[in-house]
């Protein structure tokens, strides 16, 4: 019996690597644009990654620095644009998902305190699998510094 | 890299961009409509009456927008993606233009689609956010609409669920010449130098027409 306890331990630990959580999905490049004066509603934008091997749905989003945050989407559709609140986004399996101007953002609803460029926000995410991501995202006037 | 490398490295590319612009300029004067994104009308549309309020809150009629390029971009001031989106590209577009000589550069226009909430304050806050040549208008929303209607922009009022509403709106932009007539319309999506470079063709062509 005693022989096969190194081979046990070498499956357990394999098995066990396999078992173990899923890796997290990250954000890149999270930022918040600078409102103009007296605007309630502010655009967030990212890109999720998901690393694991299993799809990933995005279910939730909260800040302690806005009433809300919702999902929304702005669509051209016969050259007018139109935005739409969107729920449940799916992370596919090592793929990514990509909020970004014009497209799909972050709605940070009614913000708590004046925003201006320089300033941090926080925005917490929540998975359907119970998992969470807690971002700090710097507000700025465009997406033209992102990669200085 | 030393700020005065970054400040060279701009300067160059600004000159650069310059030569390019002043090139477009002195070239073989074109005698058929240029290749842009943009589209140009067949023959420019003049407007009917319309009086708005700019962003001090005074009367403006649409015939004040006359001697200079105009680009209109409607939208709202609560719009969170598009609207500010667009407008700093527009404001980055007045940068490049720059290039131009003074009288050819356009001016840019924000119009309201929602003036139940836009008024002249809040107007004047948020193009100023922008740049401080953008003109805001807004006004009565017949008289928004009835621009809107000459122009071909469709707009609309969409509520929320948990209360309050939204705009759909057109994300295209709108040129108008110097006699204040709808001559050309660039549609989404855009790019600073799509639209820039779209714009130097159509003023050159079209100031070679008259």
């Amino acid at each position: 019996m005693m022989r096969y306890v190194p081979v046990l331990l070498l499956a357990m630990t394999v098995l066990g690597g396999c078992a173990k959580p899923a890796q997290p999905p990250y954000a890149e490049d999270p930022w918040v644009r600078e409102p103009p004066p007296g605007m309630n509603m502010l655009a967030g934008y990212l890109v999720l990654h998901n690393p694991s091997a299993t799809d990933l749905t995005l279910s939730d989003a909260s800040s302690p620095d806005f009433s809300a945050v919702e999902f929304h989407i702005s669509v051209m559709e016969n050259d007018v644009m139109r935005m739409r609140q969107e729920a449940n986004l799916t992370i596919p399996a090592g793929g990514s998902l990509t909020f970004s101007p014009g497209a799909r953002h972050l709605m940070l609803i009614a913000p708590r305190r004046a925003l201006a460029s320089g300033d941090q926000v926080s925005i917490h995410l929540q998975f359907a699998d119970g998992s969470q991501l807690q971002l700090t995202a710097p507000v700025r006037a465009s997406d033209e510094h992102s990669h200085h | 890299m030393g700020f005065q490398r970054i400040a060279l490295f701009i300067g160059v590319a600004a000159l650069a961009v310059a030569a390019g612009l002043w090139l477009q300029l002195q070239l073989a004067k074109p005698a058929t409509p240029p290749e842009t994104e943009a589209t140009l009308l067949q023959s420019p549309r003049p407007l009917g009456t319309v009086v708005l309020l700019d962003q001090d809150g005074r009367e403006f009629p649409i015939d004040r927008l006359e001697g200079r390029w105009n680009l209109l971009f409607f939208g709202f001031t609560q719009c969170p993606d598009v609207c500010p989106t667009t407008l700093a590209m527009m404001g980055q577009v007045s940068e490049v233009l720059r290039a131009l000589p003074e009288a050819a550069r356009p001016r840019m226009v924000f119009v309201s689609i929602d003036p139940e909430r836009d008024t002249p304050d809040i107007m004047r806050a948020y193009v100023g956010h922008f740049s401080a040549d953008f003109l805001g208008l807004t006004g009565d929303l017949d008289q928004v609409t009835a621009l809107a209607g000459q122009l071909g922009v469709a707009f609309q009022k969409v509520p929320y669920a948990q209360g309050g509403y939204t705009m759909d709106h057109s994300a295209a932009l709108f040129l108008l010449n110097p006699r204040v007539e709808f001559n050309a319309v660039f549609s989404a999506p855009h790019s600073v130098e799509g639209i820039a470079g779209d714009y130097t063709k159509i003023i050159h062509y079209l100031g070679e027409q008259q």
